[in-house]
């Protein structure tokens, strides 16, 4: 009998990424034997979380399924890294400073300008007006810019194939240049009205690349991230950088991040419970660099996902000919599903992963025994035989759509 | 002779095979709340081409869901979970084709990668002979990430044939790297899907105004799509990346590939008859 561990959100072993990140053992299969057997399971000391069944509907049936795997399959749950890498930049401005003229940083010539204009969901609210893009006038320094735009998109444009409604666009002519520009809209508009203006520079050497080691995290811990402005030489020094999360109610939180050894990181603050299942969380960076006394304006995000541990696998499997048996310990009335990759031998006698076997429960909280049905049939299709070993196991809490634990 | 026989034999098999399938077809739109897809997103002419291609051509239905909201949710892949069982059960389909076009890929993509979620699910699993996901967002887009700039602004921004929508939060593409990293199959790494997912790629916009195959589905909405491609990279269909489009399952073509006229299909043009798009996929089922 070997040991495998399994490690939980909240857990950090040898192999983890960061304090936030979903862990990965490096040893997880579990020992099988013909008849039923037991498999330990090391876990940490995991707190988990009592939270109330979600309102909305929930599958109450147990429910199992297998495939086969491919071929040489090279199948990870691995968490994976994500950056974005964003080339422009976007502001609020209200329909007076649009009418004053508003300072915009250019740092690829053709870039393109829009404007949309808000629209409240309060009846109350004025509605904001669409931007003729032939009131709208560039200038640099004292000189109004002659034939400023390249391209002259219009709201009725935008709007026949529903894309940005309210809203048109500009293209600056390539001619004109890099440096700071004023963008004024000569036609009236109501004070208080709201716009949203983007600077798109595609395929500017000018970058903002943000990046977090993993998209699933768990509540109250670090975000660790990386955030660099550069251009095509490398890093531009002396940026600067506004952090704020954005909850899946869009709320706005600003937060504080601290940089140690070229590495940041977010202390997640205390944040409502996601009412959105499913829904993410988002950390959004807004930059300011200089190269050689250009301005760089750029802003960018990430999406992830908050997990609350709601339950977890204890210690024990038991592996047998027709399924496995798995002992949760539920804190939270929910649906659960467990899942691994069955291996059996092959003809050769030697080890295949063949199987990936699911089955999903409607569980109350307390120690629950539950099986992990697999397709005996497609196994003997597979043509391997016992004993059948599990890697690759994972546990996700279906009715808050969270990720709970995974080799 | 041998392998005359052998041809036989096999065509043999092929017409029992062909004759002992119940085959049907299901349209599955993209982004938007449907009430009457067959003339509001497809059109007759297009549904009623493809269904051609099957051995009875009443055997298909076109789907009516709100995509506005998450993928997962009642509203979306429930409705149509409900919908495709119940084409199921009435035309007694045993190989069902599931047509989708932009999210409706990413909603089919849903039920097909989480069996234990939902017991309609495994009926529509084991009955789905092959899904052809046209121009599917697998990846998201960096234009759903335009229409949500600004947090006041969500409320504001629009989407192709859908507003403030749930939808166009999901396929921002930080979202769906989570969502299928987490929870779907059929990208890189992650579990293949148990039906073929073979993908059509939308490869550009055409929007020459001189140029009459601009005006296939409408030329005003040419000249929106070519302006989105600030967003995107050089391959794309105005909407989508071709990155994006291939990011799960399999290429079956690029558009210009098979086109006549090896014209590229916009996002707009390919759910509608433009280019042979129709026969093409016609011949296929």
């Amino acid at each position: 009998m070997s040991k495998s561990k399994i490690s939980l959100l909240s857990a950090c072993i040898s192999t983890c990424i960061s304090a936030s990140t979903l862990l990965l053992s490096n040893s997880v299969a579990a020992t099988t034997l013909a008849s039923t057997n037991a498999t330990q399971i090391t876990t940490n000391d995991i707190e988990l979380v009592s939270i109330s069944a979600p309102l909305h509907k929930i599958e109450q049936k147990s429910l199992h399924f297998s495939q086969a795997l491919a071929k040489n399959s090279t199948l990870s749950f691995a968490v994976k890294p994500y950056t974005s890498i964003s080339d422009e930049y976007w502001l609020e401005v209200t329909g007076k400073q649009l009418n004053s003229g508003i300072t915009l940083a250019i740092t690829k010539p053709g870039a393109l300008i829009r404007l949309s204009g808000k629209k409240s969901e309060d009846p109350t609210q004025v509605e904001s007006i669409a931007i003729d893009p032939e009131q709208i006038e560039l200038s640099q320094g004292q000189q109004i810019l002659s034939k400023a735009f390249s391209q002259k998109v219009s709201q009725q444009q935008f709007a026949t194939a529903n894309i940005f409604p309210n809203s048109s666009a500009v293209e600056l002519a390539q001619h004109l240049g890099r440096g700071e520009f004023k963008l004024k809209v000569n036609q009236a508009l109501n004070s208080d009205e709201r716009y949203l203006v983007n600077v798109k520079e595609k395929g500017s050497k000018h970058k903002l690349t943000l990046s977090i080691p993993s998209q699933t995290l768990i509540a109250k811990q670090n975000i660790m991230f990386d955030m660099t402005m550069s251009n095509s030489q490398g890093k531009l020094t002396n940026s600067k950088h506004n952090a704020h999360i954005k909850t899946p109610e869009g709320e706005t939180i600003a937060v504080n991040y601290q940089e140690v050894n070229g590495k940041y990181s977010i202390k997640l603050p205390e944040m409502p419970a996601n009412k959105n299942y499913g829904k993410l969380y988002e950390l959004h960076i807004a930059s300011q660099g200089n190269d050689k006394g250009l301005k760089v304006n750029r802003n960018g995000k990430v999406a992830f996902a908050i997990a609350r541990p709601t339950a977890k696998m204890t210690s024990n499997i038991a592996v047998n000919l027709t399924h496995a048996m798995i002992e949760l310990d539920i804190a939270s009335e929910g649906r659960y599903e467990i899942s691994a990759i069955i291996s059996g031998v092959n003809k050769q006698g030697k080890e295949e992963q063949v199987m990936l076997s699911r089955s999903a429960h409607y569980l109350q909280p307390g120690l629950q025994q539950v099986n992990l049905d697999f397709d005996t049939q497609l196994l003997k299709t597979l043509q391997v035989l016992p004993p059948y070993q599990l890697s690759e196991m994972r546990l996700v809490d279906q009715s808050r759509m969270a990720l709970l634990q995974q080799q | 002779m041998k392998k005359i026989m052998t041809a036989i034999v096999l065509s043999y098999l092929a017409l029992l095979a062909s004759a002992s399938a119940n085959q049907g077809i299901a349209f599955i739109h993209g982004t938007g709340h449907q009430s009457d897809a067959y003339n509001d997103y497809w059109t007759g002419d297009f549904v009623n081409s493809v269904r051609q291609g099957l051995s009875n051509s009443n055997k298909y239905t076109v789907i009516n869901c709100d995509f506005d909201q998450f993928m997962w949710v009642e509203a979306a892949a429930g409705c149509l979970a409900n919908q495709l069982n119940s084409f199921i059960a009435n035309e007694n389909i045993n190989s069902l084709v599931l047509l989708t076009h932009s999210n409706g890929g990413n909603v089919v993509r849903w039920i097909l990668s989480n069996p234990t979620y939902d017991s309609r699910y495994p009926g529509i699993i084991n009955t789905t002979s092959k899904v052809i996901a046209i121009a599917p967002s697998s990846l998201g887009t960096p234009l759903a990430d335009a229409a949500t700039q600004g947090n006041v602004f969500e409320s504001s921004l629009g989407w192709l044939l859908g507003y403030n929508s749930d939808a166009v939060k999901q396929q921002q593409v930080s979202w769906m790297a989570y969502y299928n990293n987490s929870w779907l199959s059929g990208t890189s790494g992650r579990p293949t899907l148990p039906s073929t997912f073979k993908v059509v790629v939308g490869s550009d916009v055409d929007s020459a105004i001189w140029d009459s195959d601009s005006y296939c589905a409408g030329y005003q909405y040419q000249v929106a799509l070519e302006t989105t491609q600030n967003w995107l990279d050089s391959c794309s269909d105005g909407f989508l990346e071709c990155s994006s489009q291939s990011g799960a399952g399999t290429v079956w073509f690029i558009d210009k590939q098979k086109t006549q006229g090896r014209e590229p299909l916009s996002h707009q043009q390919s759910r509608r008859d433009c280019f042979n798009l129709d026969t093409i996929i016609r011949n296929d089922i």
